[in-house]
């Protein structure tokens, strides 16, 4: 992992928690999860608040209530309100940016409509192409599934993985399925950050099963199969990790 | 308790093109468990703000099948936790936003004390019970909000994304209680986009620009991951316990 900030401590408020040092990485995409009440939102909010004094790293934040971050009186104004804070006319690269990312999040008829008129998933799609036109150095997506419907979840898959060739993107969800598919690493969040592995993360902490399929992959799990931890998320490759192990063989230390 | 009739309902809202819901003809049963499905701004937040009384059908009426009309509906008739639940916690403490309802509703003080303790008991909040609920994370809040529907018992229940920021210890506990309302054939209407919620159901509405796509029953409880990753090799036929998959795979047996 290339670390691009190191921050020294980062304390969480009402948790009581610290990081003695914190890595942030340069690029990629990385999860946060753990349970209600963690502090996982504190954390992130930590994260905006140390970049707002130190200046060292641009952060967008996605916030768990899009309405939060609604301020201005339409979709456009939205988006350009940080060009106009020193009264200076609208770049026509900006403008061109702002209406091209209105399109990729399908929010173009709404241009001229008040952002507390938009339904929930609208706003939150407002809210992540304000902060893509911004362009910051680090992403922080706060449970960003929630109100997406399934072509816009897809959407942001593709905007992710694009966003973390050049920056840092930390998403924290509940969905352990999501999770596992668009990132192979992240930190647990429950009185500290433990990093890992996100096969291992969920094989540890997402110990409320979801769907039968997962069921079967912990005990697979348990029994020391040595299956991968993340292909339960997708039958195919689930289907494929059996299959290679049918075919050969179990190794010794393996106890069903 | 009757079955909620909607006859050709239009919702529309001021300076916009078109209506954001209907024509719409919907009769939702008593104790039913419907499942309101469909993209970002198809109209399901509109039919639960109608529901709710929030919004009034410009055209059609929506009544009970006793004949009542919905001004006439009991006080508290209806519970509806939302997307947001900020937009609905209004008490200084946790425990006051779950006692206003009952409060309200209620005959006595004491009546109203004890649905207060039991709704904080159902949803483990009792440790939470003296905090600001602005103090709690997303997921605790969603919670609350819950709890306070629990103290209303409303006839109709409606829930907006109810998996919203839960992990999954919160998820299970609000599939249980979803259970438990429909045990007292209270009639529910859960909202999102999370097809985890027709296994629960008893019907699927599909909505597209404020109309009707699809209205479906829902048959047995299906779980298309289990299956995609089982059929192709037992072709549908006596499917194989999890004890039987993971004992074959460990005997290295040959497919049947």
């Amino acid at each position: 992992m290339a670390v691009a900030w190191t921050i020294a401590p980062l304390k969480i408020p009402y948790k009581g928690w610290e990081i003695p040092v914190f890595e942030l990485p340069s690029r990629g995409v990385w999860a946060v999860v753990g349970p209600n009440g963690a502090g996982k939102s504190q954390f992130f909010h930590q994260l905006i608040s140390w970049s707002l004094h130190t200046h060292l790293a641009r952060i967008g934040l996605a916030a768990q209530n899009p309405l939060t971050q609604l301020t201005e009186s339409t979709v456009w104004q939205q988006m350009t309100w940080p060009f106009h804070r020193r009264r200076q006319r609208l770049a026509g690269e900006i403008e061109e940016r702002a209406s091209q990312l209105l399109g990729d999040w399908h929010l173009t008829e709404y241009r001229d409509q008040a952002p507390w008129q938009l339904s929930g998933g609208q706003q939150r799609r407002l809210v992540l192409a304000s902060i893509e036109l911004l362009a910051p150095e680090v992403y922080l997506l706060d449970e960003p599934l929630e109100g997406l419907d399934g072509l816009h979840r897809a959407v942001l898959e593709q905007k992710i993985s694009q966003w973390a060739n050049e920056s840092s993107v930390l998403v924290s969800s509940h969905a352990w399925n999501w999770l596992l598919g668009i990132t192979e690493s992240g930190w647990w969040c429950e009185d500290g950050l433990a990093a890992g592995n996100m096969g291992a993360l969920w094989y540890h902490h997402g110990n409320v099963p979801g769907n039968r399929l997962e069921t079967l992959w912990r005990r697979l799990l348990d029994a020391q199969v040595p299956v991968d931890p993340r292909a339960w998320i997708d039958p195919q490759w689930a289907r494929g990790e059996v299959k290679r192990l049918w075919s050969g063989y179990l190794p010794a230390e393996c106890t069903p | 308790m009757a079955a909620i009739i909607l006859e050709r309902v239009t919702v529309q809202y001021p300076s916009r093109a078109r209506p954001a819901l209907g024509p719409l003809d919907l009769t939702i049963q008593e104790g039913e468990c419907l499942f309101v499905t469909g993209a970002n701004g198809s109209g399901k937040t509109t039919l639960a703000r109608l529901l709710a009384g929030v919004v009034h059908p410009s055209e059609g009426t929506v009544r009970l099948n006793d004949g009542r009309e919905q001004s006439q509906w009991p006080q508290g008739f209806v519970g509806w936790v939302q997307q947001n639940p900020q937009q609905q916690i209004i008490g200084t403490t946790v425990a006051e936003d779950v006692a206003l309802s009952p409060l309200w509703l209620c005959a006595t003080a004491a009546e109203a004390a004890e649905r207060l303790q039991q709704a904080l008991d159902e949803f483990n909040l009792r440790s939470w019970a003296n905090y600001p609920p602005h103090a709690l994370s997303g997921g605790w809040q969603h919670i609350a909000a819950l709890a306070a529907v629990h103290a209303q018992a409303p006839g109709l229940v409606i829930l907006d994304e109810p998996e919203a920021m839960l992990d999954r210890q919160g998820l299970a506990q609000v599939k249980s209680w979803i259970d438990h309302m429909r045990e007292n054939r209270r009639t529910l209407m859960i909202m999102g986009h999370n097809r985890q919620w027709t296994s629960l159901a008893d019907r699927v509405l599909e909505l597209e620009g404020g109309t009707i796509k699809e209205l479906s029953s829902v048959g047995q409880a299906d779980d298309d991951s289990w299956r995609q990753f089982l059929e192709p090799w037992w072709g549908g036929k006596n499917i194989p316990s999890v004890n039987e998959v993971i004992d074959w795979l460990w005997h290295g047996l040959s497919l049947p």
